[in-house]
C-alpha cells in the first residue's frame, strides 16, 4: 500500500526524512516502490555485510569522525551501533585487526555514503513530483477560471 | 606477468573484498540514473567493467614500477 495518498502531493523534505530513516523508505513513500526495494537491499546488505567483517564491532559511537559517515544509512546502522557497544563491553576490541576488519569499516562507510546518494535522489524526485502537481493543479484551476 | 596475475587471483589477495562493493556500488548508483531494469543492468555491467578495468591497468602500473624502478 503506498505512504501518499492519490490527492495529497508528497513533500521532497519527508522524502529525505524516511531515506534517512530506512534506506529506499523515500523511494517507497514518493510511489517509486522498485527503486526503493533495490536501494534498501543494496544499502543494507553493505552495512551487515561490513559490520560482520568487522566483528560486529566497525560501528561505534567512539570513532566519531567514522561514525558520522556511517550513521547517513540511518537506523540500521544506529542498531548496529548499539549491538557493536555491547559486544565491546563484553568483548572488548578485536585481538587481531585484519584485512577482513579493515574492509568492513570500508563497507559500512561505502553503505553510509551511498545512501546519501539515494537521499538526495529522493529529494531531487519528491522535488520533481512536487513541482509537477503543482503545476497540474494550477493548470486546472486555470482552466476551471475560464470556463 | 604470471606472477602478478599468481598474486591478483590467490584467494588471499584482500583486493577480492572489492568486488561485492563494486558490485553494490554500481547496482545502486546506476538504480538512481535510470528507470528501466534492462538499461540499469546494461549500465552496470558497464560500469563494473570499467572500474575493473582501471584497477587492473592501476595494479600493472605499480606492479611495472615496483620491477624496474
Amino acid at each position: 500500500m503506498p505512504l501518499i495518498k492519490q490527492d495529497r502531493i508528497p513533500s521532497p523534505m519527508t522524502a529525505v526524512l524516511l531515506a534517512w530513516l530506512l534506506p529506499g523508505l523515500g523511494h517507497w513513500y514518493l510511489g517509486r516502490r522498485n527503486k526503493a526495494i533495490v536501494f534498501a537491499a543494496g544499502v543494507i546488505l553493505l552495512l551487515v555485510t561490513g559490520s560482520a567483517l568487522g566483528q560486529w564491532r566497525v560501528v561505534s559511537f567512539s570513532d566519531t569522525i567514522l561514525f558520522i559517515g556511517q550513521v547517513l544509512s540511518g537506523l540500521p546502522a544506529l542498531l548496529l551501533a548499539v549491538l557493536s557497544g555491547q559486544i565491546l563491553a563484553a568483548h572488548g576490541t578485536p585481538d587481531v585487526v585484519n584485512n577482513a576488519y579493515e574492509m568492513g569499516v570500508l563497507y559500512t562507510l561505502v553503505a553510509g555514503l551511498l545512501n546519501l546518494l539515494v537521499i538526495f535522489d529522493a529529494y531531487m524526485l519528491g522535488s520533481d513530483i512536487e513541482r509537477k502537481a503543482l503545476a497540474k493543479a494550477h493548470n486546472k484551476a486555470l482552466e476551471a477560471d475560464n470556463a | 606477468m604470471l606472477e602478478l596475475l599468481g598474486r591478483i587471483f590467490s584467494l588471499g589477495n584482500p583486493l577480492w573484498y572489492y568486488w561485492p562493493l563494486i558490485v553494490i556500488v554500481g547496482i545502486v548508483y546506476k538504480t538512481t540514473q535510470h528507470d528501466e531494469p534492462r538499461q540499469i543492468v546494461r549500465s552496470v555491467l558497464h560500469f563494473v567493467a570499467s572500474v575493473t578495468g582501471f584497477m587492473i591497468v592501476l595494479a600493472l602500473i605499480v606492479f611495472v614500477m615496483s620491477e624496474w624502478l
